[in-house]
This record gives structure tokens, C-alpha cells and sequence, in this order.
């Protein structure tokens, strides 16, 4: 046989076993890639986030701010940094509701808050009505880890984790709620601990 | 104590369903109340409140539901037990009802329908209908035991 031919051959099976290499190492690294790939696609994210929402009547109906807002396509979730909302049942006292993370679902019917929820309001009579969900891990870890889903149509709340409820006469604390906010009531699922500040005719 | 209604009411329970518009607070499950000297003990229990916060009635329903209380300094313990029990905070009444019974320095007293008033330490009680099985108050009468005073050496 020839050098020349001898020569040829030798590219030939360089070539191949390059094409090999590369289809061995390709398969693994483009399935990763795509699965990364398929799983988020952020078709649009915004800084500073400032949305408002008013009533027919040109009131308004809530404010929500966040940090940062992500949206995924695939899932069309937008995951929120630092979320707050401002929720206006009646104009002059508002509901400030905050958490360290948020998930708005699909058509924005869901909304889940992560970590630190806190939620904080002024009475018309001056007293400050508060609540926390969540408990921290220990005593050096500060962040108050809990979940709520909001059903912001259905105007209902609920949570499995530890809450506690503030109000100028008393606190109310237990283990899972379930909030009606339109009618303004609060199931409390175990573990239910009250105490009422005032007496019985203190008044 | 006649302090106990300007304590804080303390409340424990397994479950709660509060309507804080109507201001009515239901307790459910191994309910525990306390205030000042006063318990209250059933397995639902009904607070309705004033618009002031305050406590109006507290219903606690039980088998049987038990409340107690010290009524002054220098008086033993008063101990009630009924199927429902109604404290009416304003009137400062207690209601009894089914199997009630309430027992006052080492006097008992049964009956269907009983009224103890906390301030005048009174108790009124009604017979009722007759109770067939096993029950203390014979054919719907108004029972008592009372201890006789011991005679001053």
C-alpha cells in the first residue's frame, strides 16, 4: 500500500475517532443543556417593580412592589424579590403585607410568599393589627421560615405553618390559619393559644 | 376574686374559628380558660365580645363542661359542672344547665337549671323535668347536701 494511501487512512480514522469523542461528550452536555434550557426560558424580567391596581371607582384596589420580577415561560411563573403589597380594604387602612420571596402562578390567581411573611395594619381607632407566619430554624438563623398561598380571587389565604396574630386587646398564636379576608375570618388549625388583654366589661 | 374579670383571659384550645366582624370566638377541642382564680373547661367554648374588646358571654359545652373559681379571699374554691355552662360577664351570673351541679364550701347542689351570681355568692337552681337514667336529682327535684357548721369549741 502506498504511503500516500497509508496517509489518507490515518486522517480517515482521526477524523472518525474525533466525530466519536465529540458525539460521546455532545450527547451528555446538549441533554443538560436543553433540560436546563426547556426549564427556563425567562421571556421578561423587571427591576423595581411598582404595579397598581385600581377599582372601577378609581380607588384603589392594591399596590405591589418588588425588588426584582422573573418571569419563566415554560411555567409562566414570575418569582418576586421581596414582595410587598399594600391591599386596600377600605381606603384609610390598608394592609402591608411583605415576605422575603414570591411566587405569582399563572394568570396571577395564585400567589405564594416565602420566608419572613409578615403583614401589618392601622385600625381607624389608632391600634395596630399585625401577623407573622413562619418560625426561625434556630435561635442564630433570623429568617422566619414559612409559606402562605394567597387565592387573590377568592380573597382566601391559608398556611400550614406557624402563625401569630396581633391586635391592641390581645394574640392569638397556633399551628396552620386558614383567612377568609373578605368576611374577616380566621380559621386556626391546632395547637390554638389566645389571650385577651382587656377584661370582661374593661372598658 | 373580684379582680379576676380585670385580668387578661387566657385561652387554649385544639382548634379556633375567630369572625372578628361579628366578634365571636369558637374554641374547639380541649379548651382551657383561665382568668385571675377563674377556670373554664369544656370541649367547645363561645366567647362573644363587646365592641370594646372586652368579654360579653362566654358558653362553654362539655360532658360535662366544669368552671371554678376562689369568690373572695378568705373562701374556699367554688366548683361548678354542667353539660353547658354560661358565664354572662356583664350580670356577673353563671348558668347551669343538664346535670348541673355546683359545689359551694362543701355543699352540693344538683339540679337540671341552676343561676349562681358571683357577686351576692347566690345560688337559685330549678327542678326540671324528670331524669330517668342514673341521674342525681330524684324525679326532677332540686338536690342538696349541705354540711353542717361545726359547732365552736
Amino acid at each position: 500500500m502506498s504511503k500516500s494511501l497509508l496517509y489518507k487512512l490515518g486522517i480517515l480514522l482521526l477524523l472518525i475517532m474525533v466525530v466519536a469523542v465529540f458525539e460521546y461528550f455532545d450527547d451528555d452536555t446538549l441533554k443538560i443543556d436543553s433540560k436546563y434550557k426547556k426549564d427556563a426560558t425567562i421571556d421578561y424580567f423587571a427591576d423595581d417593580l411598582d404595579v397598581t391596581q385600581y377599582k372601577t371607582d378609581g380607588s384603589v384596589d392594591y399596590n405591589i412592589t418588588s425588588d426584582k420580577l422573573t418571569h419563566v415561560q415554560e411555567k409562566d411563573i414570575s418569582y418576586l424579590v421581596k414582595p410587598k403589597a399594600l391591599l386596600y380594604k377600605n381606603q384609610t387602612s390598608p394592609w402591608q403585607i411583605t415576605s422575603n420571596k414570591g411566587e405569582v402562578g399563572p394568570k396571577g390567581d395564585t400567589i405564594v410568599l416565602i420566608n419572613d411573611v409578615k403583614g401589618i395594619q392601622a385600625d381607624e381607632k389608632g391600634g395596630v393589627n399585625s401577623f407573622e407566619i413562619g418560625q426561625q430554624a434556630n435561635d442564630t438563623d433570623p429568617v422566619k421560615y414559612g409559606k402562605v398561598n394567597v387565592y387573590a380571587n377568592k380573597k382566601y389565604a391559608e398556611s400550614n405553618d406557624y402563625v401569630i396574630f396581633n391586635a391592641p386587646d390581645g394574640q392569638t398564636s397556633g399551628n396552620g390559619v386558614k383567612a377568609h379576608m373578605d368576611t374577616n375570618q380566621i380559621e386556626i388549625l391546632s395547637n390554638v393559644k389566645t389571650k385577651i388583654n382587656r377584661g370582661q366589661n374593661a372598658n | 376574686l373580684p379582680s379576676d374579670s380585670q385580668q387578661p383571659i387566657h385561652i387554649q384550645a385544639d382548634k379556633a374559628d375567630l369572625d372578628n366582624n361579628k366578634g365571636v370566638l369558637v374554641y374547639r377541642g380541649n379548651v382551657i380558660i383561665t382568668q385571675g382564680t377563674m377556670k373554664v373547661m369544656g370541649h367547645t367554648v363561645t366567647i362573644v365580645r363587646n365592641k370594646d374588646g372586652g368579654v360579653d358571654v362566654m358558653t362553654s359545652q362539655g360532658s360535662p363542661a366544669y368552671f371554678e373559681q376562689i369568690p373572695s379571699a378568705n373562701e374556699p374554691m367554688i366548683k361548678a359542672y354542667g353539660s353547658m355552662i354560661q358565664y354572662q360577664t356583664a350580670n356577673k351570673k353563671i348558668v347551669l344547665e343538664g346535670n348541673a351541679k355546683v359545689i359551694q364550701k362543701n355543699n352540693t347542689f344538683n339540679g337540671s337549671r341552676m343561676v349562681y351570681d358571683t357577686e351576692k355568692g347566690t345560688i337559685s337552681a330549678v327542678g326540671g323535668t324528670k331524669t330517668t337514667t342514673g341521674s342525681t336529682s330524684k324525679g326532677g327535684r332540686i338536690n342538696m347536701v349541705l354540711e353542717p357548721e361545726k359547732k365552736k369549741q
